[in-house]
């Protein structure tokens, strides 16, 4: 039933209390979301929405109350991916509350949601967020005056310092002590498109003690800007500053990869080992090479995914990772992708995990699709490894520089070719116009920035873990069994001499397809299966003799172009079903690369064979 | 993005390569916005805002 003035259904009582919140994007919304709910809130799934969100229950003087915090949105009957969602969710699930959070120094235009919601008439609460920069922009707001035109508590707060949140947090609690009903808005979009809200009416709420600063304003950001964004020394600071933070990760983040490596092989060799030994073998062999290794690897991974998140979410939270994308959008754009797809390609030079993850800031659900599926392409460091091996054999010369610094421009041009391919399409299209907030620029606190990297390793680890430790089962399955049989008499060998007549065209042998199939778990073991099917020691000079008799140049290199280019790990497979929660964009994502890397090494290999060998 | 009618827009510069621009809203806000959506704006001159 939709009554003649507002939009809200009562509904009998929520179990819990319910409340939401909303608010635009970039706004602090989750920063307060994180206060209020003491940062315990984890992810939760809703049937029928396509998106998940952060939810806790909190209790407090014996009362138990359920927060949500719903994507950020511009507008109530908005028609972007996030706005269906919020839409969504109010008109299917039943709520007590709304928590209204606004970046108060732009009231002018964020007015638009409290204003909707009082037309609604659900019972809301106005957070007027980032009071430090309203001061700083010399913004006016009267809350008293401004709280009795919309009739809704209002706060002015500062979620980033923590000031006024505690009286805000108590406001919130005592409005749903007053509330006995909950409510949805069957036919909120319905509603809203019937009740627009006029350019008077927000005229009119700004006119309620409102003083916004003159539009020639500079700002402390305007004198930033008029250096970082310069339009011809804008791009060169820009790379500049991604090399530096390239660098930093590299020589900080890398390193601190070994510890968790010595950990987990002492736990392994101390522990698990002794502790297993009343096992069969086979058995130990198994837990230990199988779902082990899996868990072991996967947590080898944590260090520098935190440390890739901490850059990450200092530069978001500075601002300066929406000015990447303007200054990147231009070129990124003939690619189909969003600028902030350029950072995230680069970070993916590093690990292609953290920068799928990072892909999060892409607004567009198709763009960021788009850029997850060509992450995988950038050679990654756990891909140098096995180059700088391959490479030392076929080309021991300077010349081996040569071909790496090649296959790093190739991975660019694959990914970006990839995506053009991909763009042309149509099918990742956006639906979303390109406008990006420039917010001003702001210093990340640690304690935030901390709080986002632990939350996500732990959502990391968890989602993850089930999917490596059958990933490795798989391959520890197939590595050794039929029982008692080694190299190309196992399942994996069986497997590579069967795909053989697909894999000699590109000079690649079955020994060498084999430790292929296992380097889908982890380059890492890529290099030790070559070894294994070789039955020569890992890195050792019988090994490099070995395969440098085996193999000649072409081969060699069609095997670093395949390797360089098909699923660079298992872990990243697991990051991409992780982030986009379904399993037929990620077998996609899979399928592209495989045939990608095929085209590309056969490409080379019958080429080179044509012009050089013949 | 809090364009609407009687707001003024400026454009502050434009990236490399000329597009796209960044555009402050009122006094507070700005973003970054392609061309091809600013085109879409319907504006008239009040230049005397520049000179400052």
């Amino acid at each position: 039933m939709i009554t003649a003035e507002t939009g809200k259904q009562t509904q009998s009582k929520n179990e819990l209390p319910r409340i939401v919140f909303i608010g635009q994007p970039n706004t602090g919304k989750s920063t307060f979301f994180n206060r209020v709910t003491n940062a315990t809130a984890g992810v939760a799934n809703w049937p029928g929405l396509t998106v998940d969100f952060m939810q806790a229950t909190v209790e407090r003087e014996g009362k138990t109350i359920e927060f949500v915090d719903l994507p950020g949105i511009y507008d109530l009957d908005g028609f972007t991916e996030d706005e269906k969602v919020v839409q969504d969710f109010l008109e299917k699930y039943s709520f007590d509350l709304i928590v209204c959070v606004i970046n108060a120094s732009q009231i002018d235009r964020q007015i638009l949601l409290p204003l909707q919601l009082k037309k609604l008439g659900i019972p809301s609460l106005v957070a007027l967020n980032m009071a430090d920069e309203v001061k700083r922009f010399g913004v006016k707001i009267n809350t008293q005056k401004l709280s009795q035109y919309l009739e809704m508590p209002v706060f002015s707060i500062s979620a980033k310092y923590g000031a006024g949140c505690s009286l805000a947090i108590d406001g919130i609690w005592n409005t749903v002590n007053e509330i006995t009903d909950s409510y949805k808005v069957a036919e909120l979009v319905e509603f809203c498109r019937q009740n627009k809200i006029t350019d008077e009416e927000i005229q009119e709420s700004l006119d309620q003690g409102i003083e916004m600063p003159p539009e020639n304003l500079v700002t402390f950001t305007n004198r930033m800007d008029a250096v970082l964004l310069h339009p011809i020394f804008g791009l060169p600071i820009f790379f500049l500053t991604m090399l530096a933070l390239f660098l930093f990760i590299w020589n900080v983040g890398m390193p601190a990869q070994d510890p968790v490596g010595d950990f987990t092989d002492w736990l392994q060799e101390t522990v698990l080992e002794p502790g297993l030994s009343f096992l069969p073998d086979l058995v130990k062999d198994f837990v230990i090479n199988g779902p082990y290794t899996g868990f072991a690897s996967l947590l080898g991974f944590v260090p520098l995914v935190a440390f890739f998140f901490v850059v990450m979410t200092a530069l978001e939270d500075s601002g300066y990772l929406s000015r990447a994308a303007y200054l990147m959008d231009n070129i990124m754009r003939k690619a189909g992708l969003d600028g902030r797809g350029f950072v995230m390609q680069l970070f993916g030079f590093g690990c292609n995990v953290p920068a799928i993850m990072g892909t999060r800031t892409i607004r567009s659900r198709s763009q960021r699709l788009l850029s997850i599926l060509v992450i995988p392409f950038a050679l990654c460091s756990a891909r140098l490894q096995v180059f700088v091996f391959f490479l030392g054999i076929i080309l021991p010369s300077y010349l081996g520089a040569v071909a790496l610094w090649l296959l790093y421009i190739i991975s660019f041009i694959v990914a970006f070719v990839m995506a053009a391919i991909f763009n042309a399409s149509g099918q990742f299209k956006s639906k979303d116009p390109f406008v990006i907030e420039l917010p001003p620029y702001r210093t990340p606190t640690f304690k935030q920035v901390a709080l986002n990297v632990w939350s996500e390793m732990k959502t990391f680890v968890q989602k993850l873990s089930v999917f490596m430790i059958i990933g490795t089962t798989i391959t520890w399955f197939l590595t050794n069994y039929p029982g008692g049989t080694e190299g190309l008499n196992t399942y994996a060998g069986q497997i590579g001499t069967f795909f053989q007549p697909l894999m000699a065209p590109l000079g690649i042998n079955p020994l060498l397809t084999v430790s292929l199939i296992i380097g889908f778990v982890a380059k890492e073991v890529q290099l030790a299966a070559v070894a294994t099917m070789y039955g020569l020691g890992e890195g050792s000079d019988a090994l490099k003799t070995a395969l440098g008799g085996a193999i000649n140049f072409q081969q060699g290199f069609s095997y670093c172009l395949f390797s360089l280019l098909y699923v660079p790990c298992l872990t990243t497979v697991a990051t991409i079903w992780g982030e986009t929660k379904s399993t037929r964009f990620t077998l996609f994502s899979v399928t592209v690369s495989m045939v990608v890397a095929w085209i590309v090494a056969f490409g080379f290999y019958q080429s080179y064979n044509l012009i050089f060998a013949s | 993005m809090g364009i609407r009618k009687g707001r003024t827009v400026q454009v502050m510069r434009k990236a490399p390569g000329g597009d796209p621009f960044e555009v402050r809203v009122g006094s507070t806000t700005e973003i970054a916005i392609r061309k091809s959506e600013a085109a879409l704006v319907e504006i008239t001159d009040v230049s005397d805002l520049k000179k400052s």
